[in-house]
């Protein structure tokens, strides 16, 4: 018998054994670490990105507008919590290497207490920029800035002049692409883009300028004032909801403060009569969703009028 | 009887002998070469993370005067003036225990002029130097300057005094 041709030996089965396995475990772990480094990059740009917004928002202006360029495309995710004394801002991102190429793993979410992005659950950036609105939202003392993070692709159907004026002053008369189209008709609007429609049927979004309501995905949102109506265009409905949730619970906290501010100052002399006011508006500020939202702009403007009222004392 | 003296070893019995020397000598490298990797990627986290930290803290301390519990409403438009009725009644808030995130000192602090009670209370108030926020140890702190505004009612009108707005952060160590 020829035994020549086959010497397998049981050294030649423990070689390739042992060589398979320290072969696999070795890309195993190099592609663990790649992951992983992605991971942490993305998450950085997150952290970033949260840092970023901090100048984004506003200080005694109107509103804002921002650009942020990203090195690779990006999707952020935006997650809202509204448990706890003023809820929770969790931003996280994922990026792609190049087109075609799958999207990375979604990295650690970096939070914050005192930010509202109003955004899509995920938001894609479209050409690596990110388009940033910021305007505060007073009612009737600043409660936050209503941050909308939007990747472009809007296009906005016969707006009513008080929004073409803002996204004219922001775009600075349409020298900046800030992302959003302004279009006469329906059919003019670019194709994939999110159409809005203000009093009129046929778009993606419909706003009911009269009622304070804006319809998508068969939801409506109610707002109060020019932020919150494109906080609640730009927006995922649970997205919206949530911010709405968290900055009513802002109000409250800022409503005690105050509130403990106009008792405080009667004190000094400062005859205001604002406390069972500012009491009413904390007590209002516990909603469950945007319509309650209303009883809390109702006090505001009572509030306000009062606090204009008052000459060299005012509490807000 | 065995005798232990000649027991004889195969040519595959060594083999295998010598396989194992060489596996055990490519984890040992294997894990030297991790240990290395792992303490440089570490190193480099550290400070991204510190860097990050400290970047959060520049972009806070420059804004920090314009937000809702620190702003100044009630006269005139003033983007850098802190309403220090409103942080004295914020101080003992439970609420706001965690609400400035990485933030591990935020203080405003009277810069001119200065009285002898350091800290304000509402006993002390407004002859008082600071209102702390936010204490920690081991911190890296900034400043901004401000001016700190409230109502005084012996002059029926409001006050501004020079001040700063001096905040931390804590290093990854």
């Amino acid at each position: 018998m020829n035994r020549k041709g086959l010497d397998f030996t049981f050294s030649w089965i423990f070689a390739i054994i042992a060589g398979a396995v320290i072969l696999f475990s070795a890309i195993y772990i190099t592609t663990k670490l790649i992951g992983s480094d992605k991971v942490q990059g993305d998450t950085f740009v997150a952290a970033e990105l949260s840092n970023i917004l901090s100048p984004v928002e506003t200080n005694l202006e109107d509103s804002k507008y921002s650009l942020i360029k990203f090195t690779a495309d990006t999707r952020v995710f935006n997650d809202c919590s509204s448990s706890g004394p003023f809820g929770k801002q969790e931003i996280s991102t994922a990026s792609r290497s190049r087109i075609g190429a799958d999207w990375g793993k979604k990295s650690v979410p970096v939070h914050s207490f005192n930010r509202y992005v109003f955004s899509r659950e995920i938001e894609e950036t479209k050409g690596k920029k990110m388009h940033v609105l910021a305007s505060p939202l007073e009612m009737p003392f600043k409660i936050g800035d209503i941050i909308i993070m939007h990747g472009g692709r809007y296009c906005f159907v016969n707006p009513p002049d008080d929004i073409e004026e803002n996204f004219m002053d922001l775009s600075s008369n349409g020298a900046q692409d800030i992302g959003i189209n302004i279009s006469s008709t329906m059919n003019t609007c670019p194709l994939n883009y999110t159409t809005v429609c203000f009093n009129a049927n046929g778009c993606d979004v419909k706003v009911n300028t009269v009622g304070g309501i804006v319809s998508k995905y068969g939801v409506d949102l109610y707002y109060y004032g020019d932020s919150l109506e494109l906080g609640a265009i730009f927006s995922d409905p649970e997205v919206y909801e949530c911010q709405v949730k968290r900055l009513a619970k802002r109000a409250g906290e800022l409503g005690v403060v105050y509130r403990n501010k106009a008792s405080y100052v009667e004190g000094s002399g400062c005859s205001n009569n604002l406390v069972s006011d500012l009491q009413s508006f904390v007590l209002a500020t516990n909603v469950t969703d945007s319509r309650d939202f209303g009883r809390i702009t109702q006090i505001a403007d009572s509030l306000e009028e009062k606090n204009d009222g008052l000459a060299s004392c005012k509490i807000f | 009887m065995m005798d232990l003296h000649h027991v004889k070893y195969s040519k595959g019995q060594f083999k295998i002998q010598q396989m194992v020397f060489v596996l055990v000598a490519i984890i040992i490298l294997f894990g030297i070469v991790s240990i290395f990797f792992v303490s440089i990627r570490f190193g480099s986290l550290r400070s991204e993370v510190d860097d990050q930290r400290k970047e959060a803290v520049f972009e806070q301390v420059r804004k920090m005067a314009g937000t809702p519990e620190f702003i100044w409403t009630s006269s005139s438009d003033c983007s850098a003036c802190v309403d220090m009725d409103k942080l004295l009644l914020l101080k003992n808030r439970t609420s706001y225990k965690g609400f400035w995130k990485d933030i591990s000192l935020l203080k405003v602090s009277r810069v001119y002029p200065k009285y002898q009670t350091e800290e304000c209370n509402l006993n002390s108030y407004p002859e008082c130097n600071s209102i702390t926020l936010v204490k920690g140890d081991d911190i890296s702190a900034y400043e901004s300057f401000v001016s700190l505004c409230r109502y005084d009612g012996d002059i029926g009108q409001t006050r501004c005094e020079m001040g700063k707005i001096i905040m931390g952060f804590e290093g990854v160590g």
